[in-house]
């Protein structure tokens, strides 16, 4: 356990900001993306904390290349600590610490809502400039919640169909969530619910077509659950491209979650296919360190200029 | 939000009511690739029949605003409101952006980001440029890396990547050797190695044929 000196820090530019990588599938990479932000926010002189929140499959220290971890989020969650910045511990790399995930399989993958409530609580109070939480794979509930710790948490696809489809369920999913947590009118929850199936008999689809059925049942409770999708923008990275079209595809996302969900994602950038990054992750060391020049890491370079200035790839004709 | 049925046709093919017809017709190929059966950007999200109904509309929007005198005639339906509410939402349509502004795909040779890598794509775009050895130490020293580091990410000794970057020809091994060296070096700076062999190489040559005469 170390004190990388995070716990006293001043804020800048309004707090702390959280930025939770996830997006569905597994393999798709967002682990590395997570360690290799996190290093290139660090290496500009900002003060980032890293918690690996895949319950169950944690593996974020190993990109990082630390050695098994002797704190991790389980002596959190099993309450062997009382503040989960106790279990922050240092990298090689100035200003930039780590919640390693929990080990313990069996009880840390499934934990009861009390704990789960408690890992984001004490998350959201996490003092440094950026806190970078990496979601393990899937939609589950526990998930989604570690997404929404942010109205913008990025999600990371591959250009390949499985990937994309992974990704619209995973929005949908996050946002019906999100709705589900903001509202007590009953009829209004069960209609939420109810859209969760897929194959729900009242033919809801889409964010959308949930929106108006909660607006039939209330008018201002559905006028209420659209100022809240305006306010949702997860952020998009494509990663592993190789051709022009696959960058593509990143704005035909962002164009179709604004045109049939109402959602308005950012798209803040893509990481070239590169083999440079299988090499980095055989090594144990982050891309961003071992090789900064290549593809990859100037991609990532890019993606973070973007986060910091809160802004997103725009189209060239 | 509206639905796809209530849309106008500015609002389908994402442009601004004041668009130009070169921008339409841009946007109108944009939305034909991104709306059609082959677009992995929209799998699983529509149905069949949906991407039909979208691929006519596309079409239909194409044929009236794409042309200037549908376009006033449809304009004046729209009426002013409608024309202005649409141009206030384009902004969270695509954002045209000059050619030139952002890198935005993936490329050997076009560093993407950093100021040093900015001063680098400067200084090789200069009229005359050619990767002789003063050339690349001027370009890793923009880039603020040291020949130890170079040496030990390339394997390539210390003492070949000075005799490299100082045009020692005499002192730098067989051609066969030299050209791996200089691909790896090429790497480590993020240059095109073709590129840098193609310039290196015919000066070594040049120094060759010299030396012979």
């Amino acid at each position: 356990m170390l004190n990388i000196g995070l716990s006293h820090s001043t804020r800048i530019g309004g707090g702390t900001q959280i930025l939770a990588v996830g997006g569905g599938k597994g393999g798709s990479g967002k682990s590395f993306i997570a360690a290799n932000l996190g290093v290139s926010l660090a290496k500009r002189g900002h003060r980032v904390i890293m918690v690996d929140t895949d319950l169950g499959g944690a593996n974020l220290h190993t990109f990082l290349g630390l050695s098994p971890p002797q704190f991790t989020l389980d002596d959190f969650i099993k309450k062997r600590v009382d503040n989960i910045r106790s279990v922050i511990v240092n990298t090689e790399i100035p200003n930039l610490g780590l919640v390693i995930g929990a080990r313990d399989i069996l009880n840390a993958a499934n934990p009861k809502v009390h704990q789960k409530l408690r890992i984001i609580r004490h998350i959201k109070n996490l003092d440094g400039d950026y806190v970078i939480v990496d979601l393990g794979a899937g939609n589950s509930f526990n998930v989604l919640d570690f997404f929404l710790l942010s109205d913008d948490g990025i999600l990371v696809v591959t250009p390949e169909p499985t990937s994309i489809e992974n990704a619209y369920r995973f929005i949908k999913s996050a946002f019906y969530r999100k709705l589900r947590t903001l509202t007590c009118h009953p009829e209004a929850r069960q209609v939420i619910e109810t859209a969760m199936n897929q194959r729900n008999e009242r033919g809801i689809r889409t964010p959308l077509d949930l929106i108006e059925a909660v607006e039939f049942i209330d008018g201002g409770l559905g006028r209420m659950l659209m100022r809240e999708v305006e306010g949702f923008r997860p952020r998009l990275i494509v990663n592993q491209v190789r051709t022009k079209e696959d960058v593509d595809v990143g704005f035909t996302m962002k164009s179709a979650c604004l045109r049939f969900f109402a959602i308005n994602l950012s798209y803040v950038g893509y990481i070239a296919y590169d083999n440079e990054v299988w090499q980095s992750v055989q090594r144990k060391r982050p891309l961003v360190l071992e090789r900064p020049y290549a593809k990859a890491s100037r991609c990532i370079a890019e993606i973070t200029n973007k986060l910091m200035k809160k802004q997103q790839l725009t189209f060239n004709f | 939000m509206k639905r796809l049925d209530t849309l106008n046709y500015y609002e389908i093919l994402e442009i601004s009511p004041a668009a130009s017809q070169g921008e339409i017709r841009t946007a109108y190929e944009r939305a034909k690739r991104t709306y059609n059966r082959d677009s992995i950007g929209i799998y699983s999200l529509l149905k069949e029949n949906e991407i039909e109904e979208l691929s006519r509309l596309i079409e239909e929007a194409y044929q009236t605003i794409g042309n200037e005198t549908t376009r006033r005639e449809y304009d004046r339906t729209l009426g002013c409101d409608e024309l202005e509410e649409t141009k206030a939402r384009s902004s969270s349509f695509y954002q045209h952006v000059p050619e030139s502004s952002v890198p935005l795909y993936p490329d050997e040779t076009s560093p993407v980001g950093s100021d040093q890598h900015q001063r680098v794509k400067e200084m090789i775009s200069e009229s005359g440029f050619e990767y002789s050895g003063p050339a690349l130490r001027k370009i890793r020293e923009a880039l603020g890396l040291d020949l130890g580091e170079i040496s030990t990410r390339t394997k390539v000794s210390r003492t070949n990547l000075d005799f490299i970057e100082s045009e020692k020809y005499d002192r730098l091994p067989a051609l066969v050797y030299l050209k791996g060296f200089l691909s790896e070096y090429a790497k480590r700076l993020s240059l095109d190695p073709p590129k840098v062999l193609d310039d290196y190489v015919s000066r070594y040559r040049k120094w060759e044929k010299e030396k012979e005469m």
